[in-house]
């Protein structure tokens, strides 16, 4: 048996034994959100591409030469646009799980030892690891991207069967990318400590996903369904027909699917060919290089030191927690070493920074571009309504940070287990820790929303008391959860938070927000209908809206109770690995 | 047979093995002693074929592991310090893939496995989970698995770290019936009392050179002392101490 199938055999055989035991609920509420995902996406795509096949332009330049129509139809030329962009997305996105892939398949794989003491090629043990990482790194891309392609087969009515020699194009286009990953982190590995590249890696590719976010986002897509941004149609069309970039595999995988959708397979042939011509030269590159690097580097690896990206911080950090005693002093000044020593963690501000940005600028474009449509009450409404969206944001916050925080203390646990002190006093100790931070980030966003959307003094106050209530209660959920579900052997921060519990975490944030924000929203109303209407609130309803506020706090408790003490228990009961 | 001929393994500025030549006969059990950081485990890496030296050859029954990979990789079963296992596997399903991995699946092998598993009071945990394993579990599975495919040489590093006195006494046997058989042993271990019970042949290794060989009585010799075997260790690695603390005030000067 091939080593590649053997290790999928592994893969296979133990995902089976996960499943067959404790974990099968977890399994099938993650079913079940993922077919949730799937339908939301592939329905969101159908509902645009109808929406977008009534689409219709009116050209003066037809009536001016007297020619027959004067309405044109641009839906098929936007759907094609849309496409191109969507697989642009994805190239880049499979570009950099790639590349952080491979560095980690390759080079880190922790039964790379057991099989080179066994009788197989280390060539073999290369092109296992190639395969495993383009596998791993292609799932998730394919996960979002097929509903999308079956929406557009969907629309298109073109039957299933005539399309699939597009998923025989899509093979290639996988596999273009993770080649790409294969050779740099080949080259890359060669010339530096591999495991402090790879956070390097890391780094570098979400400030390269950052920019490339802010740029679609600076482009301003939605001008793609707004005509009227363009003086002539024919400008609009002509801009339309343009590809973005002509030499990279979306747009020969997109020049395959736009064929085939419209029953033209003769044209998909050359972009097809290149595809493959493409794949097949850097398969070739990539098998060439690891024949003959894998082994010398693997073995490199294991020879360099990793010296720290971040060493200065040490000296000066633990002072700034002397005044919070020996125990919280020690896990404070620990935390913030660590912190500042891992890019992996650090590099996710800038998609942080990224995310408010994006925000702002888009209650900015809101106000700006529709101020004429909406009214006040309707501004006031969206005001109230950016607390959940602002929540929504520091509670994804708090997944990458605080719900791994616990998980992190990974296999030196044992030490706080062991250390003399309460350790379920760890819990407030982690919350004290992040929560100054998320309060900063919500607040913040939730003053320049209200500042851009002009609103009236009460309405910062009930935004203000209700962004805080939420922040510290999803910060505090973030904590319990990730106690109540942590996985201290995780190799990656990403396989903490993508886990069941993460899910978890997120379905119970949510639907605390959800709650509140209704118990909330009774007072508002009656504040908005005397400041705008001025009708001033009977006895009742003053008693009702304090009985909504309370009944919102209660269920805050609740939210802060339950959890935390299941997760007290849970850390309680944690075994510490070694 | 193992030979080693000025076997050279430099880590950048740090020279880990110095220059070590033995070699080990069919039939021998041979333990390679020395304190931590002395260069143990970068020896067994090079012997197994997972590292390679930076000078000198290692020859596996003759063949040179550099230049014969597959052919003296098939010969050797390996115990590493700290084996990894596949956590999700059962402890049977680890041992089929072990067996598919040396390509000797057949009634042989499951043979070969029923009966250490037997013999290490394994087989009631054949069906369970790896992850639920405990330390010393796993090390007996593990050396279960590298006797799978009949190996004429097994080296191990540190063989009785996590075992019960139980297992470490099955472990012993099994190592005394293999050399009865004509197989080959390497291992290095701390525990001077099962290097001085089960080796025939012993060498000290300290800052990555060797500073003696032989079986116990010629230690004695090279020690000038009738010690246990740890007196005649901490001898020859304290004399080796002060000579390179000598040099290095020499060079002072």
């Amino acid at each position: 048996m091939q080593l590649s199938q053997l290790l999928a055999r592994n893969r296979l055989i133990g995902f089976g034994n996960s499943s067959d035991s404790k974990n099968k609920l977890q399994l099938l509420v993650f079913v079940a959100f993922s077919v949730m995902v799937i339908g939301a996406i592939h329905g969101g795509t159908h509902a645009l591409l109808n929406k977008l096949d009534s689409l219709t332009a009116y050209d003066r330049y037809s009536t001016v030469l007297n020619l027959a129509s004067e309405w044109i139809s641009v839906g098929d030329l936007i759907k094609e646009r849309l496409f191109s962009m969507v697989m642009l997305a994805i190239f880049f996105m499979l570009l950099f799980s790639n590349l952080i892939s491979s560095l980690g398949h390759i080079f880190l794989s922790q039964d790379t030892e057991l099989l080179l003491a066994s009788p197989r090629p280390t060539f073999h043990i290369f092109r296992a690891r190639f395969i495993e990482s383009t596998l791993s790194s292609s799932w998730m891309s394919l996960f979002f991207f097929l509903p999308v392609i079956f929406a557009y087969t969907q629309n298109y009515q073109v039957q299933f069967y005539r399309f699939l020699p597009f998923f025989l194009a899509l093979l290639p286009f996988l596999i273009i990318p993770s080649c790409i990953g294969c050779i740099v982190s080949l080259l890359v590995a060669r010339y530096f400590p591999i495991r402090q590249t790879r956070k390097i890696f890391q780094f570098v590719s979400v400030l390269f996903i950052t920019l490339i976010v802010l740029l679609i986002r600076m482009l301003q897509p939605e001008k793609l369904f707004s005509i009227r941004d363009f003086t002539e149609i024919q400008t609009f069309i002509e801009n339309l027909q343009v590809p973005f970039f002509q030499y990279i595999p979306s747009t020969w995988l997109s020049e395959v699917a736009i064929a085939l959708l419209l029953r033209n397979p003769v044209e998909a042939r050359i972009p097809a060919s290149i595809l493959f011509i493409t794949a097949f030269i850097l398969v070739a590159i990539s098998f060439l290089l690891g024949k003959f690097l894998f082994y010398q580097t693997w073995c490199r690896t294991r020879e360099m030191s990793s010296a720290p990206v971040l060493d200065k911080p040490s000296a000066s950090l633990k002072d700034y927690f002397k005044w919070l005693g020996p125990t919280v002093q020690s896990i404070y000044s620990k935390d913030s070493i660590l912190f500042a020593r891992n890019p992996e963690l650090w590099s996710q501000i800038f998609l942080i920074f990224a995310m408010v940005g994006l925000y702002l600028y888009n209650i900015h474009l809101m106000r700006l571009d529709k101020v004429s449509l909406y009214s006040h009450s309707i501004s006031r409404f969206i005001a109230y309504m950016n607390t959940a969206f602002v929540g929504f944001i520091t509670t994804s916050v708090s997944m990458r940070f605080l719900f791994p925080a616990l998980s992190l203390e990974g296999r030196a646990f044992w030490i706080l287990k062991t250390a003399p002190f309460n350790i379920s006093k760890l819990l407030t100790y982690k919350f004290w820790f992040y929560i100054p931070w998320i309060l900063i980030i919500g607040n913040t966003m939730t003053i320049l929303a209200n500042y851009i959307l002009d609103v009236p003094w009460y309405l910062y106050l009930v935004n203000g008391i209700n962004i805080t209530c939420i922040c510290i209660t999803n910060s505090m959920l973030a904590i319990c959860f990730g106690a109540i579900y942590p996985n201290y052997k995780a190799e990656n921060i990403n396989k903490i938070f993508m886990s069941f519990g993460g899910t978890f975490y997120m379905v119970a944030s949510l639907a605390f927000m959800f709650l509140f924000l209704m118990c909330q929203s009774y007072p508002g109303i009656l504040i908005y209908r005397a400041n705008v209407r001025n009708q001033d609130p009977v006895t009742w309803q003053i008693v009702l809206a304090v009985g909504w506020v309370l009944v919102g706090f209660v269920i805050m408790a609740a939210f802060l109770y339950f959890p935390y003490k299941w997760a007290v228990k849970a850390v309680n009961n944690a075994e510490a690995e070694q | 047979m193992i030979e080693l001929d000025q076997v050279v393994k430099q880590f950048a500025e740090h020279r880990a093995v110095d220059s070590i030549s033995l070699k080990v006969e069919p039939g021998e059990i041979f333990g390679f002693l020395g304190p931590n950081g002395a260069g143990k485990t970068t020896s067994i890496r090079m012997v197994t074929g997972i590292l390679p030296p930076s000078s000198g050859r290692v020859l596996i029954q003759g063949l040179n592991i550099q230049k014969h990979p597959i052919e003296c990789k098939r010969k050797m079963g390996y115990i590493p310090d700290r084996p990894y296992v596949y956590e999700k596997l059962k402890g049977w399903e680890f041992l089929e893939f072990m067996m598919l991995l040396y390509d000797c699946q057949g009634p042989a092998a499951e043979a070969i496995a029923e009966t250490y598993l037997e013999r290490f009071k394994m087989d009631f945990a054949r069906d369970r989970m790896i992850e639920d394993y405990s330390h010393g579990m796993k090390q007996k599975l593990v050396i279960v698995a590298s006797l799978l495919h009949d190996p004429d040489i097994l080296v191990i590093d540190e063989p009785m770290v996590g075992l019960d006195p139980r297992g470490a006494k099955t472990l012993k046997e099994v190592f005394v019936e293999l050399t009865n058989a004509g197989k080959t042993i390497f291992l290095s271990t701390h525990t001077m009392s099962v290097a001085e019970e089960l080796c025939h042949r012993i060498s000290i290794i300290n800052h990555g050179r060797i500073l003696a060989t032989g079986n116990m009585k010629e230690l004695k010799t090279r020690g000038s002392t009738d010690d246990s075997l740890e007196g005649i260790f901490l001898k020859i690695t304290e004399e080796e101490l002060q000579e390179a603390e000598l040099s290095q005030n020499d060079s002072k000067e």
